[in-house]
Protein backbone atom coordinates (compact mmCIF):
# COMPACT_ATOMS: atom_id res chain seq x y z
CA UNK A 1 0.00 0.00 0.00
CA UNK A 2 1.46 3.36 -0.94
CA UNK A 3 1.98 5.87 1.89
CA UNK A 4 -0.55 8.34 0.53
CA UNK A 5 -3.50 5.98 0.69
CA UNK A 6 -2.20 4.60 3.97
CA UNK A 7 -2.45 7.99 5.65
CA UNK A 8 -5.72 8.78 3.90
CA UNK A 9 -7.09 5.59 5.38
CA UNK A 10 -6.11 6.69 8.87
CA UNK A 11 -7.60 10.15 8.40
CA UNK A 12 -10.85 8.68 7.07
CA UNK A 13 -11.06 6.34 10.03
CA UNK A 14 -10.52 9.05 12.57
CA UNK A 15 -13.06 11.37 10.92
CA UNK A 16 -15.78 8.73 10.79
CA UNK A 17 -15.16 7.80 14.42
CA UNK A 18 -15.37 11.48 15.35
CA UNK A 19 -18.69 11.82 13.49
CA UNK A 20 -20.02 8.79 15.30
CA UNK A 21 -18.82 10.09 18.66
CA UNK A 22 -20.49 13.43 18.05
CA UNK A 23 -23.85 11.71 17.59
CA UNK A 24 -23.40 9.47 20.60
CA UNK A 25 -22.29 12.28 22.89
CA UNK A 26 -25.37 14.26 21.94
CA UNK A 27 -27.47 11.43 23.35
CA UNK A 28 -25.45 11.31 26.57
CA UNK A 29 -27.25 14.39 27.80
CA UNK A 30 -30.76 13.49 26.70
CA UNK A 31 -33.59 11.89 28.56
CA UNK A 32 -33.41 8.11 28.63
CA UNK A 33 -36.05 6.28 26.65
CA UNK A 34 -36.04 3.13 28.78
CA UNK A 35 -37.91 2.61 32.03
CA UNK A 36 -36.80 0.67 35.08
CA UNK A 37 -39.19 -2.25 35.02
CA UNK A 38 -40.63 -3.51 37.40
CA UNK A 39 -40.64 -0.40 39.59
CA UNK A 40 -41.85 1.67 36.67
CA UNK A 41 -43.97 0.33 33.88
CA UNK A 42 -45.39 1.41 30.57
CA UNK A 43 -49.10 1.81 30.05
CA UNK A 44 -50.81 -0.60 27.74
CA UNK A 45 -52.78 0.62 24.78
CA UNK A 46 -56.55 0.23 25.21
CA UNK A 47 -56.65 -2.51 22.61
CA UNK A 48 -53.83 -4.52 24.14
CA UNK A 49 -54.35 -8.24 23.64
CA UNK A 50 -53.31 -10.01 26.83
CA UNK A 51 -54.66 -12.91 28.85
CA UNK A 52 -58.43 -13.13 28.50
CA UNK A 53 -61.01 -11.73 30.84
CA UNK A 54 -64.11 -13.85 31.01
CA UNK A 55 -67.52 -13.14 32.48
CA UNK A 56 -68.89 -16.57 33.32
CA UNK A 57 -72.28 -15.29 34.43
CA UNK A 58 -73.05 -14.13 30.90
CA UNK A 59 -71.58 -17.04 28.95
CA UNK A 60 -74.17 -19.27 27.32
CA UNK A 61 -71.61 -21.96 26.47
CA UNK A 62 -72.45 -21.80 22.80
CA UNK A 63 -69.00 -22.95 21.64
CA UNK A 64 -68.70 -20.14 19.11
CA UNK A 65 -65.38 -18.96 20.55
CA UNK A 66 -63.96 -22.48 20.67
CA UNK A 67 -64.87 -22.99 17.01
CA UNK A 68 -63.27 -19.72 15.95
CA UNK A 69 -60.02 -20.49 17.74
CA UNK A 70 -57.35 -21.59 15.25
CA UNK A 71 -55.47 -23.74 17.77
CA UNK A 72 -58.47 -25.25 19.62
CA UNK A 73 -57.29 -24.14 23.01
CA UNK A 74 -60.67 -23.30 24.55
CA UNK A 75 -62.40 -26.17 26.39
CA UNK A 76 -66.07 -25.74 27.29
CA UNK A 77 -68.39 -28.08 29.15
CA UNK A 78 -71.94 -27.53 30.36
CA UNK A 79 -74.59 -29.63 32.09
CA UNK A 80 -77.57 -28.33 30.10
CA UNK A 81 -78.29 -25.55 27.57
CA UNK A 82 -77.87 -22.05 28.89
CA UNK A 83 -79.50 -18.90 27.66
CA UNK A 84 -79.57 -15.23 28.49
CA UNK A 85 -82.32 -14.06 30.82
CA UNK A 86 -83.61 -10.85 29.25
CA UNK A 87 -84.34 -9.13 32.59
CA UNK A 88 -81.10 -9.65 34.49
CA UNK A 89 -78.86 -10.10 31.41
CA UNK A 90 -77.36 -13.13 33.14
CA UNK A 91 -77.09 -16.60 31.67
CA UNK A 92 -79.52 -19.10 33.14
CA UNK A 93 -80.19 -22.79 32.60
CA UNK A 94 -77.57 -25.51 32.97
CA UNK A 95 -74.34 -25.07 34.81
CA UNK A 96 -71.10 -24.02 33.11
CA UNK A 97 -68.96 -26.95 34.23
CA UNK A 98 -65.74 -25.97 32.56
CA UNK A 99 -64.36 -23.05 30.64
CA UNK A 100 -60.63 -23.37 30.27
CA UNK A 101 -58.06 -21.78 27.99
CA UNK A 102 -54.72 -23.43 27.46
CA UNK A 103 -52.18 -20.61 27.37
CA UNK A 104 -49.38 -22.85 26.21
CA UNK A 105 -51.24 -22.94 22.89
CA UNK A 106 -53.00 -19.59 22.68
CA UNK A 107 -51.84 -17.21 19.93
CA UNK A 108 -53.48 -14.08 21.40
CA UNK A 109 -55.12 -13.48 18.06
CA UNK A 110 -58.46 -12.22 19.49
CA UNK A 111 -60.46 -14.32 17.02
CA UNK A 112 -62.43 -15.79 19.93
CA UNK A 113 -63.75 -12.41 21.05
CA UNK A 114 -65.35 -11.60 17.71
CA UNK A 115 -68.15 -14.17 17.40
CA UNK A 116 -69.29 -14.20 21.06
CA UNK A 117 -73.05 -13.45 21.02
CA UNK A 118 -73.12 -12.13 24.59
CA UNK A 119 -69.79 -10.32 24.43
CA UNK A 120 -68.48 -11.97 27.57
CA UNK A 121 -64.92 -12.87 26.55
CA UNK A 122 -62.40 -10.06 26.18
CA UNK A 123 -58.68 -9.65 25.76
CA UNK A 124 -57.27 -8.37 29.07
CA UNK A 125 -54.16 -6.50 30.07
CA UNK A 126 -52.13 -9.26 31.72
CA UNK A 127 -49.13 -10.28 29.68
CA UNK A 128 -47.31 -12.69 31.92
CA UNK A 129 -48.53 -15.96 33.35
CA UNK A 130 -45.35 -17.75 34.31
CA UNK A 131 -45.81 -20.85 36.41
CA UNK A 132 -43.90 -23.84 37.63
CA UNK A 133 -45.68 -26.51 35.66
CA UNK A 134 -47.30 -26.92 32.33
CA UNK A 135 -50.67 -27.69 33.91
CA UNK A 136 -50.71 -24.33 35.65
CA UNK A 137 -50.92 -22.40 32.39
CA UNK A 138 -54.29 -23.98 31.64
CA UNK A 139 -56.58 -21.45 33.24
CA UNK A 140 -59.93 -22.75 34.51
CA UNK A 141 -62.06 -19.67 34.11
CA UNK A 142 -65.21 -21.34 35.49
CA UNK A 143 -63.28 -22.19 38.67
CA UNK A 144 -61.76 -18.78 39.25
CA UNK A 145 -65.14 -17.18 38.64
CA UNK A 146 -66.26 -18.78 41.91
CA UNK A 147 -63.70 -16.54 43.63
CA UNK A 148 -65.14 -13.58 41.73
CA UNK A 149 -62.10 -13.25 39.46
CA UNK A 150 -62.39 -12.40 35.77
CA UNK A 151 -58.80 -13.23 34.99
CA UNK A 152 -56.15 -15.30 36.84
CA UNK A 153 -53.78 -13.76 39.37
CA UNK A 154 -50.26 -14.68 38.35
CA UNK A 155 -47.52 -15.61 40.81
CA UNK A 156 -45.46 -12.48 40.28
CA UNK A 157 -48.42 -10.31 41.16
CA UNK A 158 -49.14 -12.27 44.31
CA UNK A 159 -45.55 -11.93 45.43
CA UNK A 160 -44.83 -8.31 44.58
CA UNK A 161 -48.09 -6.64 45.48
CA UNK A 162 -46.76 -5.31 48.79
CA UNK A 163 -43.52 -4.04 47.30
CA UNK A 164 -44.53 -2.24 44.14
CA UNK A 165 -47.45 0.22 44.08
CA UNK A 166 -48.63 -0.34 40.52
CA UNK A 167 -48.72 -4.10 41.04
CA UNK A 168 -50.90 -3.53 44.09
CA UNK A 169 -53.24 -1.44 41.98
CA UNK A 170 -53.57 -4.16 39.36
CA UNK A 171 -54.00 -6.80 42.05
CA UNK A 172 -56.82 -4.88 43.69
CA UNK A 173 -58.55 -4.41 40.36
CA UNK A 174 -58.46 -8.12 39.56
CA UNK A 175 -59.53 -9.05 43.13
CA UNK A 176 -62.53 -6.77 42.81
CA UNK A 177 -63.49 -8.57 39.61
CA UNK A 178 -63.27 -5.45 37.46
CA UNK A 179 -62.46 -5.62 33.77
CA UNK A 180 -59.45 -3.82 32.35
CA UNK A 181 -61.08 -3.54 28.97
CA UNK A 182 -64.40 -1.93 28.36
CA UNK A 183 -66.57 -2.25 25.30
CA UNK A 184 -65.52 1.24 24.22
CA UNK A 185 -61.88 0.18 23.97
CA UNK A 186 -62.54 -2.64 21.57
CA UNK A 187 -64.93 -1.39 18.91
CA UNK A 188 -67.58 -3.68 17.58
CA UNK A 189 -66.40 -5.74 14.63
CA UNK A 190 -69.51 -7.66 13.71
CA UNK B 1 -22.77 -32.35 -2.27
CA UNK B 2 -20.07 -33.80 -0.13
CA UNK B 3 -19.71 -32.45 3.37
CA UNK B 4 -16.52 -34.21 4.33
CA UNK B 5 -13.06 -32.83 3.68
CA UNK B 6 -12.45 -32.85 -0.01
CA UNK B 7 -9.33 -34.91 -0.62
CA UNK B 8 -6.50 -32.83 -2.01
CA UNK B 9 -8.73 -29.85 -2.69
CA UNK B 10 -5.98 -27.33 -3.14
CA UNK B 11 -6.78 -23.91 -4.41
CA UNK B 12 -4.25 -22.27 -6.68
CA UNK B 13 -5.38 -18.76 -5.79
CA UNK B 14 -4.21 -19.04 -2.23
CA UNK B 15 -0.47 -18.92 -1.76
CA UNK B 16 -0.23 -20.47 1.69
CA UNK B 17 -1.87 -23.86 2.04
CA UNK B 18 -2.62 -25.36 5.38
CA UNK B 19 -4.84 -28.16 6.51
CA UNK B 20 -8.51 -27.86 5.66
CA UNK B 21 -10.97 -27.66 8.46
CA UNK B 22 -14.73 -27.94 8.70
CA UNK B 23 -16.31 -25.21 10.81
CA UNK B 24 -19.92 -25.18 11.92
CA UNK B 25 -21.27 -21.67 11.97
CA UNK B 26 -24.61 -21.79 13.74
CA UNK B 27 -27.30 -22.81 14.51
CA UNK B 28 -26.48 -20.82 17.64
CA UNK B 29 -24.08 -18.32 16.08
CA UNK B 30 -25.24 -14.74 16.76
CA UNK B 31 -24.66 -13.54 13.22
CA UNK B 32 -26.66 -16.25 11.48
CA UNK B 33 -29.89 -14.46 12.45
CA UNK B 34 -31.80 -17.31 13.93
CA UNK B 35 -31.22 -20.97 13.60
CA UNK B 36 -29.30 -21.18 10.34
CA UNK B 37 -26.37 -23.55 10.26
CA UNK B 38 -23.64 -22.94 7.74
CA UNK B 39 -20.95 -25.55 7.27
CA UNK B 40 -17.75 -23.87 6.19
CA UNK B 41 -14.80 -25.64 4.63
CA UNK B 42 -11.93 -23.43 5.60
CA UNK B 43 -8.26 -23.27 4.81
CA UNK B 44 -6.77 -20.99 7.40
CA UNK B 45 -8.68 -17.75 7.09
CA UNK B 46 -10.10 -18.58 3.67
CA UNK B 47 -13.51 -20.11 3.21
CA UNK B 48 -13.44 -22.52 0.31
CA UNK B 49 -17.02 -23.60 0.51
CA UNK B 50 -20.11 -22.76 2.52
CA UNK B 51 -23.20 -24.94 2.69
CA UNK B 52 -26.29 -23.59 4.49
CA UNK B 53 -28.37 -26.14 6.36
CA UNK B 54 -32.00 -25.42 7.08
CA UNK B 55 -34.87 -26.97 8.92
CA UNK B 56 -34.26 -26.08 12.54
CA UNK B 57 -37.41 -24.00 12.69
CA UNK B 58 -39.74 -26.07 10.55
CA UNK B 59 -43.32 -25.90 11.84
CA UNK B 60 -45.38 -27.35 8.97
CA UNK B 61 -47.02 -24.04 8.12
CA UNK B 62 -48.25 -25.21 4.75
CA UNK B 63 -49.82 -28.37 6.13
CA UNK B 64 -51.49 -26.49 8.99
CA UNK B 65 -53.23 -24.26 6.44
CA UNK B 66 -55.08 -27.28 5.08
CA UNK B 67 -57.01 -27.64 8.34
CA UNK B 68 -57.92 -24.04 9.02
CA UNK B 69 -60.54 -21.70 7.68
CA UNK B 70 -59.11 -18.86 5.62
CA UNK B 71 -59.55 -16.19 8.28
CA UNK B 72 -58.00 -18.41 10.96
CA UNK B 73 -54.72 -18.79 9.13
CA UNK B 74 -53.87 -15.11 9.63
CA UNK B 75 -52.37 -15.86 13.03
CA UNK B 76 -49.99 -18.31 11.42
CA UNK B 77 -48.85 -15.95 8.69
CA UNK B 78 -47.62 -13.62 11.44
CA UNK B 79 -45.08 -16.20 12.36
CA UNK B 80 -43.62 -16.68 8.91
CA UNK B 81 -41.57 -13.52 8.61
CA UNK B 82 -42.03 -12.38 12.17
CA UNK B 83 -40.38 -9.03 11.54
CA UNK B 84 -42.94 -8.13 8.92
CA UNK B 85 -46.16 -9.66 10.19
CA UNK B 86 -48.38 -7.02 8.59
CA UNK B 87 -46.96 -7.70 5.18
CA UNK B 88 -47.60 -11.41 5.53
CA UNK B 89 -51.15 -10.81 6.72
CA UNK B 90 -51.72 -8.56 3.76
CA UNK B 91 -50.31 -11.05 1.28
CA UNK B 92 -52.50 -13.85 2.61
CA UNK B 93 -55.59 -11.65 2.70
CA UNK B 94 -54.91 -10.56 -0.87
CA UNK B 95 -54.56 -14.14 -2.05
CA UNK B 96 -57.85 -15.18 -0.45
CA UNK B 97 -59.61 -12.09 -1.76
CA UNK B 98 -58.41 -12.85 -5.25
CA UNK B 99 -59.61 -16.42 -4.93
CA UNK B 100 -63.03 -15.62 -3.49
CA UNK B 101 -63.49 -12.40 -5.46
CA UNK B 102 -63.99 -10.14 -2.46
CA UNK B 103 -64.19 -6.40 -2.82
CA UNK B 104 -62.23 -4.55 -0.14
CA UNK B 105 -63.48 -1.10 0.95
CA UNK B 106 -61.20 1.77 -0.01
CA UNK B 107 -60.63 2.88 3.56
CA UNK B 108 -59.46 -0.62 4.43
CA UNK B 109 -56.96 -0.49 1.57
CA UNK B 110 -55.52 2.76 2.88
CA UNK B 111 -55.30 1.48 6.45
CA UNK B 112 -53.57 -1.60 5.11
CA UNK B 113 -50.98 0.37 3.22
CA UNK B 114 -50.32 2.54 6.28
CA UNK B 115 -49.83 -0.60 8.36
CA UNK B 116 -47.61 -2.45 5.90
CA UNK B 117 -45.39 0.52 5.10
CA UNK B 118 -44.88 1.15 8.81
CA UNK B 119 -43.93 -2.47 9.17
CA UNK B 120 -41.56 -2.20 6.24
CA UNK B 121 -39.75 0.58 8.11
CA UNK B 122 -39.68 -1.52 11.29
CA UNK B 123 -38.32 -4.49 9.41
CA UNK B 124 -35.62 -2.46 7.65
CA UNK B 125 -34.67 -0.95 11.00
CA UNK B 126 -34.02 -4.38 12.45
CA UNK B 127 -32.09 -5.34 9.37
CA UNK B 128 -30.00 -2.16 9.61
CA UNK B 129 -29.40 -2.55 13.33
CA UNK B 130 -28.43 -6.19 13.27
CA UNK B 131 -26.23 -5.69 10.24
CA UNK B 132 -24.29 -3.10 12.21
CA UNK B 133 -24.10 -5.62 15.02
CA UNK B 134 -22.66 -8.23 12.68
CA UNK B 135 -20.04 -5.73 11.56
CA UNK B 136 -19.06 -4.97 15.13
CA UNK B 137 -20.97 -1.72 15.61
CA UNK B 138 -23.21 -1.99 18.64
CA UNK B 139 -24.60 1.55 18.93
CA UNK B 140 -26.68 1.68 15.72
CA UNK B 141 -28.49 -1.41 16.89
CA UNK B 142 -29.76 0.37 19.99
CA UNK B 143 -30.79 3.39 17.97
CA UNK B 144 -32.64 1.25 15.48
CA UNK B 145 -34.52 -0.55 18.21
CA UNK B 146 -35.41 2.70 19.92
CA UNK B 147 -37.15 3.91 16.77
CA UNK B 148 -38.69 0.52 16.11
CA UNK B 149 -40.19 0.66 19.57
CA UNK B 150 -42.18 3.75 18.55
CA UNK B 151 -43.55 1.87 15.58
CA UNK B 152 -44.48 -1.07 17.79
CA UNK B 153 -46.27 1.34 20.12
CA UNK B 154 -48.28 2.55 17.14
CA UNK B 155 -49.09 -1.05 16.28
CA UNK B 156 -50.16 -1.68 19.85
CA UNK B 157 -52.64 1.15 19.59
CA UNK B 158 -53.78 -0.10 16.22
CA UNK B 159 -54.31 -3.75 17.02
CA UNK B 160 -53.17 -4.57 20.53
CA UNK B 161 -50.09 -6.60 19.67
CA UNK B 162 -46.52 -5.66 19.02
CA UNK B 163 -45.03 -8.51 17.04
CA UNK B 164 -47.62 -11.09 16.05
CA UNK B 165 -50.08 -8.56 14.79
CA UNK B 166 -52.93 -10.48 13.07
CA UNK B 167 -54.40 -7.16 12.05
CA UNK B 168 -55.10 -7.33 8.34
CA UNK B 169 -57.72 -9.95 7.70
CA UNK B 170 -59.70 -11.25 4.76
CA UNK B 171 -62.03 -8.50 3.57
CA UNK B 172 -60.34 -5.57 5.27
CA UNK B 173 -58.76 -4.91 8.64
CA UNK B 174 -59.95 -6.16 12.02
CA UNK B 175 -60.31 -2.80 13.76
CA UNK B 176 -60.71 0.72 12.53
CA UNK B 177 -57.98 3.30 13.14
CA UNK B 178 -58.04 4.35 16.78
CA UNK B 179 -58.75 8.02 17.55
CA UNK B 180 -55.80 10.36 16.93
CA UNK B 181 -53.81 7.62 15.23
CA UNK B 182 -53.02 9.63 12.11
CA UNK B 183 -51.83 12.56 14.23
CA UNK B 184 -49.52 10.29 16.18
CA UNK B 185 -48.27 8.77 12.95
CA UNK B 186 -47.47 12.21 11.52
CA UNK B 187 -45.64 13.05 14.73
CA UNK B 188 -43.62 9.88 14.44
CA UNK B 189 -42.73 10.52 10.80
CA UNK B 190 -41.54 14.04 11.63
CA UNK B 191 -39.41 12.60 14.38
CA UNK B 192 -38.12 9.71 12.33
CA UNK B 193 -37.18 11.38 9.06
CA UNK B 194 -34.05 13.19 10.33
CA UNK B 195 -33.00 10.03 12.16
CA UNK B 196 -32.27 8.29 8.87
CA UNK B 197 -29.59 10.85 8.07
CA UNK B 198 -28.19 10.27 11.52
CA UNK B 199 -27.95 6.54 10.83
CA UNK B 200 -26.21 7.31 7.58
CA UNK B 201 -23.61 9.39 9.41
CA UNK B 202 -23.28 6.84 12.14
CA UNK B 203 -23.00 3.65 10.13
CA UNK B 204 -23.60 3.88 6.39
CA UNK B 205 -20.68 6.19 5.56
CA UNK B 206 -18.52 5.06 8.44
CA UNK B 207 -15.15 4.25 6.96
CA UNK B 208 -14.68 0.99 8.83
CA UNK B 209 -18.14 -0.21 7.88
CA UNK B 210 -17.57 0.68 4.23
CA UNK B 211 -14.26 -1.19 4.26
CA UNK B 212 -15.97 -4.26 5.66
CA UNK B 213 -18.88 -4.31 3.21
CA UNK B 214 -17.86 -2.64 -0.07
CA UNK B 215 -16.61 -5.02 -2.76
CA UNK B 216 -17.67 -7.98 -0.62
CA UNK B 217 -20.22 -10.51 -1.81
CA UNK B 218 -20.69 -8.99 -5.23
CA UNK B 219 -23.80 -10.30 -6.99
CA UNK B 220 -23.92 -9.66 -10.70
CA UNK B 221 -27.16 -8.92 -12.51
CA UNK B 222 -26.93 -12.22 -14.30
CA UNK B 223 -26.52 -14.11 -11.01
CA UNK B 224 -29.52 -12.30 -9.55
CA UNK B 225 -31.73 -13.46 -12.37
CA UNK B 226 -30.30 -16.97 -12.35
CA UNK B 227 -31.08 -17.35 -8.66
CA UNK B 228 -34.48 -15.57 -8.91
CA UNK B 229 -33.52 -13.13 -6.18
CA UNK B 230 -35.91 -10.41 -5.16
CA UNK B 231 -36.29 -7.47 -2.86
CA UNK B 232 -33.25 -5.44 -1.76
CA UNK B 233 -31.02 -8.29 -3.02
CA UNK B 234 -31.91 -7.72 -6.66
CA UNK B 235 -32.35 -3.95 -6.35
CA UNK B 236 -28.92 -3.74 -4.78
CA UNK B 237 -27.53 -5.14 -8.01
CA UNK B 238 -29.14 -2.38 -10.01
CA UNK B 239 -32.26 -4.11 -11.32
CA UNK B 240 -35.32 -2.02 -10.43
CA UNK B 241 -37.66 -4.92 -9.71
CA UNK B 242 -40.38 -3.93 -7.30
CA UNK B 243 -43.82 -5.50 -7.51
CA UNK B 244 -45.38 -2.39 -6.04
CA UNK B 245 -44.43 -0.65 -9.30
CA UNK B 246 -44.18 -3.48 -11.80
CA UNK B 247 -47.39 -5.34 -11.01
CA UNK B 248 -49.14 -2.90 -8.71
CA UNK B 249 -51.70 -4.19 -6.26
CA UNK B 250 -53.96 -2.53 -3.71
CA UNK B 251 -53.74 1.28 -3.98
CA UNK B 252 -50.11 1.53 -5.01
CA UNK B 253 -50.99 2.95 -8.46
CA UNK B 254 -52.38 6.02 -6.65
CA UNK B 255 -49.20 6.62 -4.70
CA UNK B 256 -45.99 8.23 -5.77
CA UNK B 257 -42.68 6.70 -4.84
CA UNK B 258 -39.38 5.73 -6.41
CA UNK B 259 -37.83 2.32 -6.68
CA UNK B 260 -34.38 2.55 -5.10
CA UNK B 261 -31.54 0.68 -6.75
CA UNK B 262 -27.90 0.22 -5.89
CA UNK B 263 -25.39 2.27 -7.85
CA UNK B 264 -22.09 0.88 -6.71
CA UNK B 265 -21.41 4.06 -4.79
CA UNK B 266 -18.64 2.73 -2.58
CA UNK B 267 -17.35 -0.17 -4.60
CA UNK B 268 -18.67 -2.62 -7.12
CA UNK B 269 -22.32 -2.66 -8.14
CA UNK B 270 -24.16 -5.33 -6.19
CA UNK B 271 -21.90 -5.62 -3.18
CA UNK B 272 -23.03 -5.90 0.44
CA UNK B 273 -22.90 -2.15 0.92
CA UNK B 274 -25.26 -1.55 -2.01
CA UNK B 275 -27.76 -4.05 -0.68
CA UNK B 276 -27.61 -2.38 2.68
CA UNK B 277 -27.93 1.13 1.28
CA UNK B 278 -31.01 0.25 -0.76
CA UNK B 279 -32.82 -0.45 2.51
CA UNK B 280 -31.83 2.91 3.94
CA UNK B 281 -33.15 4.63 0.81
CA UNK B 282 -36.34 2.59 0.92
CA UNK B 283 -37.15 3.81 4.40
CA UNK B 284 -37.33 7.34 3.00
CA UNK B 285 -39.71 6.16 0.29
CA UNK B 286 -41.87 4.48 2.94
CA UNK B 287 -42.15 7.80 4.72
CA UNK B 288 -43.18 9.41 1.45
CA UNK B 289 -45.89 6.79 0.90
CA UNK B 290 -47.13 7.14 4.47
CA UNK B 291 -47.43 10.91 4.20
CA UNK B 292 -49.53 10.54 1.04
CA UNK B 293 -51.73 7.92 2.68
CA UNK B 294 -52.35 10.14 5.71
CA UNK B 295 -53.60 12.88 3.41
CA UNK B 296 -55.76 10.62 1.27
CA UNK B 297 -57.34 8.15 3.67
CA UNK B 298 -61.12 8.30 3.02
CA UNK B 299 -64.03 7.69 5.38
CA UNK B 300 -66.12 4.57 5.06
CA UNK B 301 -66.28 0.99 6.23
CA UNK B 302 -63.05 -0.75 7.19
CA UNK B 303 -64.15 -4.29 6.53
CA UNK B 304 -66.24 -5.97 3.88
CA UNK B 305 -69.30 -7.83 5.14
CA UNK B 306 -68.47 -11.51 4.94
CA UNK B 307 -70.32 -14.52 6.29
CA UNK B 308 -68.59 -16.16 9.22
CA UNK B 309 -68.34 -19.56 7.54
CA UNK B 310 -67.14 -18.18 4.26
CA UNK B 311 -67.25 -20.71 1.45
CA UNK B 312 -64.68 -20.23 -1.26
CA UNK B 313 -65.35 -21.40 -4.82
CA UNK B 314 -63.07 -24.07 -6.27
CA UNK B 315 -60.08 -22.76 -8.13
CA UNK B 316 -56.48 -21.85 -7.72
CA UNK B 317 -54.69 -18.59 -7.25
CA UNK B 318 -51.19 -17.25 -6.91
CA UNK B 319 -50.81 -13.85 -5.26
CA UNK B 320 -47.49 -12.05 -5.35
CA UNK B 321 -46.50 -9.50 -2.82
CA UNK B 322 -43.53 -7.22 -2.21
CA UNK B 323 -42.40 -8.06 1.29
CA UNK B 324 -39.51 -6.09 2.86
CA UNK B 325 -37.28 -9.00 1.86
CA UNK B 326 -38.60 -9.67 -1.61
CA UNK B 327 -41.40 -11.47 -3.37
CA UNK B 328 -43.70 -13.27 -1.05
CA UNK B 329 -46.13 -15.52 -2.86
CA UNK B 330 -49.10 -17.51 -1.65
CA UNK B 331 -50.42 -20.23 -3.90
CA UNK B 332 -53.80 -21.52 -2.80
CA UNK B 333 -55.72 -24.34 -4.33
CA UNK B 334 -59.32 -24.61 -3.23
CA UNK B 335 -61.76 -27.40 -3.95
CA UNK B 336 -64.63 -25.40 -2.54
CA UNK B 337 -65.61 -25.32 1.11
CA UNK B 338 -64.22 -23.48 4.07
CA UNK B 339 -60.62 -24.72 4.09
CA UNK B 340 -57.93 -24.67 1.38
CA UNK B 341 -56.91 -27.89 -0.29
CA UNK B 342 -53.26 -26.95 -0.60
CA UNK B 343 -51.21 -23.90 0.24
CA UNK B 344 -47.73 -23.21 -1.03
CA UNK B 345 -45.65 -20.35 0.23
CA UNK B 346 -42.86 -18.75 -1.74
CA UNK B 347 -40.67 -17.18 0.90
CA UNK B 348 -38.28 -14.46 -0.25
CA UNK B 349 -35.65 -15.27 2.38
CA UNK B 350 -35.65 -18.91 1.36
CA UNK B 351 -35.01 -18.12 -2.28
CA UNK B 352 -32.45 -15.43 -1.50
CA UNK B 353 -30.55 -17.76 0.79
CA UNK B 354 -29.79 -20.08 -2.11
CA UNK B 355 -27.02 -17.82 -3.34
CA UNK B 356 -25.02 -18.10 -0.09
CA UNK B 357 -22.84 -20.96 -1.30
CA UNK B 358 -21.90 -19.10 -4.43
CA UNK B 359 -21.13 -15.81 -2.67
CA UNK B 360 -19.18 -17.42 0.17
CA UNK B 361 -16.63 -19.10 -2.06
CA UNK B 362 -13.01 -18.09 -1.60
CA UNK B 363 -13.76 -15.26 0.78
CA UNK B 364 -12.26 -14.48 4.15
CA UNK B 365 -13.93 -15.99 7.19
CA UNK B 366 -14.79 -12.51 8.50
CA UNK B 367 -16.68 -11.75 5.28
CA UNK B 368 -19.12 -14.59 5.78
CA UNK B 369 -21.20 -12.74 8.43
CA UNK B 370 -21.12 -9.67 6.17
CA UNK B 371 -22.54 -11.66 3.27
CA UNK B 372 -25.14 -13.60 5.25
CA UNK B 373 -26.20 -10.43 7.06
CA UNK B 374 -26.67 -8.56 3.80
CA UNK B 375 -28.89 -11.31 2.42
CA UNK B 376 -31.12 -10.43 5.38
CA UNK B 377 -32.89 -13.68 6.07
CA UNK B 378 -35.55 -14.41 8.65
CA UNK B 379 -35.43 -18.05 9.60
CA UNK B 380 -39.13 -18.23 10.42
CA UNK B 381 -39.79 -17.79 6.76
CA UNK B 382 -36.96 -19.89 5.40
CA UNK B 383 -38.07 -23.00 7.27
CA UNK B 384 -41.77 -22.21 7.55
S1 LIG C 1 -68.79 -17.46 22.42
FE1 LIG C 1 -69.15 -16.30 24.30
S2 LIG C 1 -71.08 -17.13 25.10
FE2 LIG C 1 -70.35 -18.59 23.57
S3 LIG C 1 -69.14 -20.08 24.77
FE3 LIG C 1 -67.70 -18.52 24.04
S4 LIG C 1 -67.60 -17.05 25.70
FE4 LIG C 1 -69.42 -18.28 26.07
S1 LIG D 1 -56.80 -15.50 21.40
FE1 LIG D 1 -56.83 -16.79 19.57
S2 LIG D 1 -55.65 -18.60 20.13
FE2 LIG D 1 -56.17 -17.56 22.04
S3 LIG D 1 -58.04 -18.53 22.75
FE3 LIG D 1 -58.65 -16.75 21.53
S4 LIG D 1 -58.92 -17.55 19.46
FE4 LIG D 1 -57.76 -19.08 20.60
Amino acid sequence: MDPKSYFKNIVDNVTSIAIGMKITIKYCFQKTVTVQYPEQYLKFAPRYRGIHEFEANRCIACDMCAKACPVDCIYIDKSAPRKIDKKTEKAVGGELLRFAIDYSKCLFCALCTEPCPTDCIHMGKLHDLSSYSREDVVVEFAEIDKQNLRTPIPLWMERNKEKIPWVKGEYDRIKAGKLATTAADIPDVK
Amino acid sequence: MQYGLAPGALDENIDVQSEEMLVNMGPQHPSTHGVLRVVLRTDGEMVLEAVPHLGYLHRCKEKIAENLAYYQYIGYTDRLDYLAAMNNNHAWAMAVEKLADIEVPLRAEYIRIIAVELNRIASHLVSFGTYGLDMGAFTPFLYAFREREYILDLFEQLCGARLTLSYINVGGVTWDLPPLFLEKLTEFLDYFEPKIDEYNDLLTFNHIFVKRTANVGVTSKEQCIRYALSGPMIRGSGIPLDLRKDRPYSIYPNLEFDVCVGEGLKGTLGDCWDRYYVKMLEMKQCIRILRQCIKQVPAGPFRAKLPRNMKVPPGEVYAEYENPRGHLGFYIESQGGAVPYRVKIRGPSFVNLAITSELCRNVLLADVPAIIGSIDIVMGEVDR
